[in-house]
């Protein structure tokens, strides 16, 4: 098998480091509005 | 049993999600007692103008310096479609449809809530900035939906 071929059969790390970026910035975003934003409007009384 | 460890950080990862969003949630509730609506009050939505808890619309000073605003939803408005209220008073948002699913969403601020034909939605809130505020629907009602907003002023002294 040539060395151009050696990565066939494990895992895509870069696939899985791109995506896990993905996720870091969703959780950060996600928790930014809600702390920043959501949390400090308080709540209506139903 | 033998797991990959890409697959358990997966699983992990997915779990974590799981557990922070439900913390949030719970954390919510219970530091700021933010709950769902529990106000039922049931209403013909056939005859919404015709009630006379709707019959006449818009906004109420009452003696205590509380705030009364009562509106109806419908294809594509809100009636009336401006209102007025003064600044740091509680302000109590009663809504409902004339015909289908609306929202009720006052934008940048925390009044939002769903305006279901049948149902009268309520909610009290206190504005502490004066100004002008979009209100939108944010339930896709229609061809129009996109035309349906109204206007909330917050004054000093109103």
């Amino acid at each position: 098998m040539s060395d151009q071929h050696s990565d066939i059969g494990k895992h895509p790390r870069g696939t899985l480091a791109l995506v896990g970026l993905y996720g870091l910035v969703f959780v950060i975003g996600w928790l930014a509005v809600f702390l920043l934003i959501y949390l400090p409007r308080g709540a209506v009384t139903r | 049993m033998h797991v990959d460890l890409y697959e358990r950080i997966w699983l992990w990862g997915a779990g974590a999600i799981i557990v922070l969003f439900l913390g949030a949630i719970a954390f919510a509730t219970v530091s700021q007692g933010r709950l769902p609506p529990s106000h039922v009050e049931t209403i013909d939505p056939r005859n919404t103008f015709g009630d006379e808890r709707f019959a006449t619309r818009g906004v109420t000073v009452n003696p205590d310096g509380s705030v009364a605003v009562t509106m109806i939803a419908m294809m594509f408005a809100f009636q009336p479609n401006e209102i007025r209220v003064p600044v740091n008073a509680p302000v109590t948002f009663r809504i409902t449809s004339a015909d289908v699913v609306h929202g009720f969403q006052i934008v940048g601020t925390n009044g939002n809530t769903m305006v279901v034909p049948g149902y009268v939605s309520q909610f009290t809130t206190t504005f502490d900035t004066p100004g002008e505020y979009l209100i939108t629907c944010n339930e896709y009602c229609g061809l129009g939906h996109h035309n349906m907003f109204a206007t909330l002023i917050v004054e000093e002294g109103a």
